[in-house]
């Protein structure tokens, strides 16, 4: 069931950015041969395995990459590519905080990489009552200081993920989001410890793919740092390179972030659609960032 | 002299010294691998008496022990990864036991919100793995190798383990805990400190210790272990110590967990059977009638060498009967 191309290929873990979503013209999603790894596929000749998954943390991919190397022609991957997290507003939220966790007992339990683009778009994947673990139990939540958006997604998530469907989710539940994110915002966000943490998760994910020798490079679609904080970024990342060894993985060209290097490089800001994706042609622009990097491993 | 610092591969070469010659056991784990255990003025057990050495005598092999107290299952994957870089490790090691936590509840919290970015910038970071029981060489100075402020690790400058089972003690006692764990950071505690983290432990106790979250975070920390080892060919097991969830019977909530791992994971293959869910647990049931587990605590939590003793052979039947 858990097939994988039986040729070389590239496979791509990421967020919803790499997924392709994006609300415009009535539509969810852009175009498969539009996101920017296809183009990056296009570009290379080699089929791309597009993992991305929607609101995905950096932990979790970390497991949808075990899991893809325990796939048998995992082995036929010539380069993994890596759009992860870094410093985002976001924490975590689990499910069962708004429902019993029984609920995820109806569920035929498969692993991570199922909740991937790749699978996700499989026929024999589509509708069925297949989830992972951790897609049934947690999903990354925003921390803007927007309380009314806040609750109206944390409604929408909490229904999506614990099967609520008519009923009042109590008050109480939403208290408790919002304290969390309030602390998230107040507390971690301002920290380097989570930036310190989001590299060693990159790092560890470098790793277990050097294991199998899949070689990788990793960016960030938003980064969130001002123009200020871009010697404090460089210090810390200076500091992974000597402590921990990941900086040679960094597509230099999208060092600060995607949206950031293309603003610097264009000095345009990215044309962004309803939910605040991007649009295509943002999308060409990563792609020849990356293949521009991608060239020597892949000869 | 001109100086420069040592590169990742430098260090790592330094590391190698503490290696035992020949084949080795390694461990990882926490304050109770390290043999904290507080007497009156001893703060912890003979090195002799550690569960470890014990495995690693019954075995014939010496062990190398990278544990340290306060560590977390995220930090253990990187001092994982940075020993199997260590020259001489990947072809020696014969065997790694790992003792870990399973939804403690405790937090981190990052030390840079009450000291600034200098702090950190000024430090010169070696691997994680720098500063476990067997590397003595946390904070040594040596102007030789262009360490201008001492070497420590990422994790060590940034992280302070919060056991959020501190809102039960009395706040002065707590206070102190906290101000104990910050020295090399603040001279003087800014007023406000005290607050926010009451605020960072009301916030846990309140949303992610009353979730499920916690357990299916540290299984997925044991996933990542597993690959780990099993893809560098060394076998490898992991038990906890004392996981407080499972002093009682195990909740609903938690069987569905543990199921949905079992279904999709390899994650209980490799923990030691004769100690599943909680060593702690284990050691208290095998006791006779007329004793205590209690007695066995010391004066800062841990336990003595009796637990030692019964985590060893639990350790060494199971080892043996593979």
């Amino acid at each position: 069931m858990f097939d994988l191309p039986n040729v070389p290929f590239i496979a791509v873990f990421g967020t919803s950015h790499t997924y392709g979503s994006c609300q415009y013209n009535g539509k969810t999603e852009i175009e498969e041969r539009e996101i920017w790894a296809s183009i990056v596929g296009s570009n290379a000749g080699l089929p791309v395995v597009n993992l991305g998954t929607p609101g995905i943390s950096n932990f979790t991919i970390i497991q949808q990459i075990l899991d893809f190397l325990k796939i048998e022609n995992s082995k036929n991957c010539v380069l993994a590519l890596l759009e992860v997290r870094q410093r985002e507003r976001l924490f975590i939220m689990s499910a069962d905080v708004g429902s019993p966790v029984q609920q995820i007992l109806k569920n035929d339990f498969q692993p991570e990489v199922i909740a991937g683009r790749y699978y996700s778009k499989l026929e024999e994947f589509k509708n069925l009552h297949r989830n992972s673990i951790l897609q049934r139990v947690d999903s990354s939540m925003p921390v803007v200081n927007d309380v009314t958006r806040n609750r109206a997604l944390y409604d929408r998530l909490l229904r999506t993920l614990a099967f609520i469907n008519d009923e009042i989710i109590p008050n109480s539940i939403f208290d408790s989001l919002d304290t969390r994110a309030a602390f998230e915002r107040e507390f971690n966000i301002g920290s380097i410890s989570q930036k310190a943490r989001d590299l060693y998760h990159i790092r560890t994910m470098i790793d277990i793919l050097n294991l199998r020798n899949i070689p990788s490079k990793w960016f960030t679609m938003d980064l969130f740092i001002n123009k200020n904080e871009e010697e404090e970024y460089d210090t810390l990342v200076r500091k992974f390179e000597k402590a921990a060894g990941i900086s040679n993985n960094l597509i230099d060209g999208l060092r600060y972030g995607a949206y950031q290097m293309y603003e610097k490089d264009t000095k345009n800001t990215p044309s962004t659609c309803d939910c605040g994706h991007y649009m295509p042609d943002f999308h060409v622009w990563v792609a020849e960032k990356v293949c521009s990097e991608v060239k020597d491993i892949l000869c | 002299m001109r100086l420069k610092f040592k590169t990742r591969e430098d260090k790592l070469s330094e590391l190698s010294q503490y290696l035992p010659d020949g084949d080795f056991i390694a461990v990882f784990g926490t304050s109770h691998t390290s043999g904290v255990c507080k007497r009156g003025d001893s703060e912890a057990i003979s090195r002799e008496d550690i569960w470890a050495e014990q495995v690693g005598a019954a075995l014939g092999l010496p062990v190398f022990n990278a544990s340290m107290p306060g560590n977390d299952n995220d930090t253990i994957v990187q001092q994982m990864i940075d020993f199997l870089d260590v020259p001489g490790a990947r072809e020696r090691c014969k065997r790694v036991i790992c003792e870990l936590r399973i939804a403690e509840g405790t937090t981190r919290m990052s030390r840079d919100l009450l000291g600034d970015f200098g702090v950190f910038r000024r430090a010169e970071f070696v691997p994680q793995l720098t500063n476990c029981y067997s590397v003595p060489a946390k904070t040594v100075v040596d102007p030789e190798d262009g360490g201008l402020v001492g070497h420590t690790t990422i994790t060590d400058k940034l992280l302070v383990r919060l056991p959020t089972s501190f809102k039960r003690q009395d706040k002065k006692r707590q206070y102190q805990l906290l101000l104990d764990m910050l020295p090399d950071i603040i001279d003087t505690p800014a007023p406000s400190m005290y607050d926010v983290v009451m605020d960072v432990l009301d916030n846990f106790i309140n949303y992610e210790n009353i979730s499920m979250l916690p357990f299916i975070k540290d299984y997925n920390f044991v996933k990542t272990m597993n690959a780990i080892w099993r893809w560098n060919g060394i076998p490898f097991n992991w038990f906890c110590w004392d996981e407080h969830a499972q002093f009682g019977d195990p909740t609903d909530d938690f069987k569905v967990v543990r199921s949905a791992f079992k279904q999709v994971t390899d994650v209980f293959d490799t923990e030691v059977k004769l100690l599943a869910g909680s060593a702690h647990k284990h050691c208290s049931k095998s006791l006779p009638s007329d004793t205590k587990f209690s007695d066995f605590n010391c004066e800062c939590g841990h336990q003595n060498e009796v637990m030692h003793k019964f985590v060893a052979e639990q350790i060494i039947k199971e080892i043996q009967n593979v």
